[in-house]
């Protein structure tokens, strides 16, 4: 608490306003001319603003010393310009943002003037460079439908409806093997599968020598008879349910058919190399 | 303008003996000790006297750390006198404020209780560093509430007029008036007071 209550100013009688009051602390009132009552004040003033004492002086040649040093110090940093050179962050903010978005626009418009930037971002900067005098080449042929539509959704429902359509087809066709694989395939790619168009399947042979109808006879003789043993254990323990070892690879149509069951989805992929699928 | 206090008004080598404030600057830019030794002479007085009112054991130090930063900053001033005692009581400000917020960190490590902020007139460090009566002067004031203190400092020590006084801290100059007329009000009060216990006890 101070030690000065507002007791001790609701005391003082004499009125003091703004304007002497500040006449008072800028020295031109004379105690003598004083409000009554402000005369101490006046005085203590006075005392305040008095002549320095030599103690208040006694540092200065140290003091002056110090800081003409000082002065001559960094003024000889500042004339030399290695400190810019070696001080990079003492650039301001703004410059350095101002450089940034420079050097994206540069980029963006070096990317832009080659092409390479993805098909709606190239329509967008070619459009916008066009109007400044610049000319940079449009999207090209591959980007599709995309300048066009730019961001719409559509595209991706256009993209459910085929996904959709394609699965229809693998779980719908009649065909089997080498064409339904091809069917799925030239559908999904929207007829630029070459699916099914090399190799042969018509022969029944794969590219390599599969031995579709000897697995069994095959693995029990690789794992010197216990792929049998495996077959039987297996099926002794699905209570017949297991197919291990059966006519699963019989050949490699039946093999694509089963594996997808009703529910196949990748025949487009896998059914391009139906006839080399492998048990 | 107002008529100034500032006590250095009073040292031999004062600004008056010099044509142009401009020139001192620029002097006192490149390094030149005599015109150091001048600013020092017209300013360092009263900035001391300012800080010591504020911070009493430690006003010479704040003293250094502020005419360090005048070196510091001197090649980018620009302005007369009246701008440089802006600048300089700017500085001394922002150092005595930094210097209380380390003293209030001291303290609360300390556990201490004791406020921070102005002198303490029974501080027997401040009343032995104000032994003068231009000192116990200073004491007075420095015992005023620290916003009343600092516009009374600023107004008187460091010879600021009122408008000035609101540009350092932050205020308007009517709250500055407003200020300075509490301040003297309280004065003259504790003034009153004290002559009716001395009377009393003689």
């Amino acid at each position: 608490m101070n030690l000065w209550s507002d007791f001790d100013c609701e005391m003082h009688p004499v009125p003091l306003d703004l304007d002497t009051a500040d006449r008072l602390l800028a020295g031109t009132v004379a105690p003598e001319d004083a409000p009554p009552g402000y005369a101490n004040v006046a005085r203590l003033l006075e005392s305040a603003a008095a002549a320095p004492t030599p103690g208040e002086l006694s540092r200065e040649t140290e003091v002056v010393a110090t800081v003409a040093a000082a002065v001559r110090s960094s003024s000889s940093i500042e004339s030399g310009s290695p400190r810019r050179f070696f001080m990079p962050f003492a650039l301001s903010r703004s410059r350095m943002t101002a450089a940034f978005v420079a050097l994206t626009l540069a980029c963006s418009a070096g990317l832009a003037s080659a092409g390479s930037l993805p098909g709606a971002a190239q329509d967008i900067a070619s459009a916008m460079l066009a109007k400044v005098g610049i000319s940079v080449p449009g999207p090209n042929d591959h980007s599709g439908t995309h300048p066009s539509v730019r961001g719409s959704s559509s595209d991706a429902s256009s993209d459910a409806v085929t996904r959709s359509d394609i699965a229809e087809l693998a779980t719908t066709t009649d065909l089997t093997g080498v064409d339904k694989g091809a069917a799925i395939s030239g559908a999904a790619s929207d007829g630029k599968s070459q699916a099914g168009q090399h190799g042969s399947a018509s022969g029944g042979s794969a590219p390599v020598d599969t031995p579709n109808n000897g697995g069994t006879g095959t693995a029990d003789t690789a794992s010197g008879g216990k792929s049998s043993q495996g077959t039987s254990t297996a099926d002794a323990a699905s209570g017949g349910a297991s197919s291990a070892g059966s006519g699963n690879s019989s050949n490699g149509e039946e093999t694509t058919d089963s594996a997808s069951g009703d529910h196949s989805s990748v025949g487009s992929e896998n059914g391009s190399m139906g006839q080399a699928h492998k048990p | 303008m107002a008529t100034r206090h500032t006590a250095a008004r009073y040292s031999q080598l004062t600004l008056s003996r010099h044509e142009q404030f401009e020139d001192v600057i620029a002097a006192a830019k490149t390094g030149a000790e005599w015109a150091t030794t001048i600013l020092y002479r017209e300013f360092g007085p009263s900035l001391l006297r300012y800080l010591r009112a504020q911070a009493p054991a430690d006003g010479e130090d704040l003293a250094s750390e502020v005419w360090m930063n005048v070196a510091g900053g001197l090649a980018r001033f620009e302005g007369d006198d009246a701008a440089f005692r802006c600048w300089l009581f700017s500085i001394a400000r922002r150092r005595v404020i930094d210097f209380r917020r380390r003293e209030q960190r001291r303290r609360t490590m300390l556990n201490s209780l004791e406020p921070t902020g102005a002198s303490d007139p029974l501080d027997p460090e401040a009343q032995a560093l104000m032994a003068s009566e231009s000192e116990a002067a200073l004491a007075h004031i420095a015992s005023l509430p620290p916003d009343q203190a600092e516009v009374v400092l600023l107004r008187v020590v460091a010879g600021l007029d009122a408008e000035e006084v609101a540009a350092i801290v932050g205020k308007k100059a009517g709250a500055v008036r407003v200020l300075q007329h509490r301040a003297l009000k309280r004065l003259s009060g504790r003034l009153a007071r004290e002559r009716r216990e001395a009377d009393v006890t003689e």
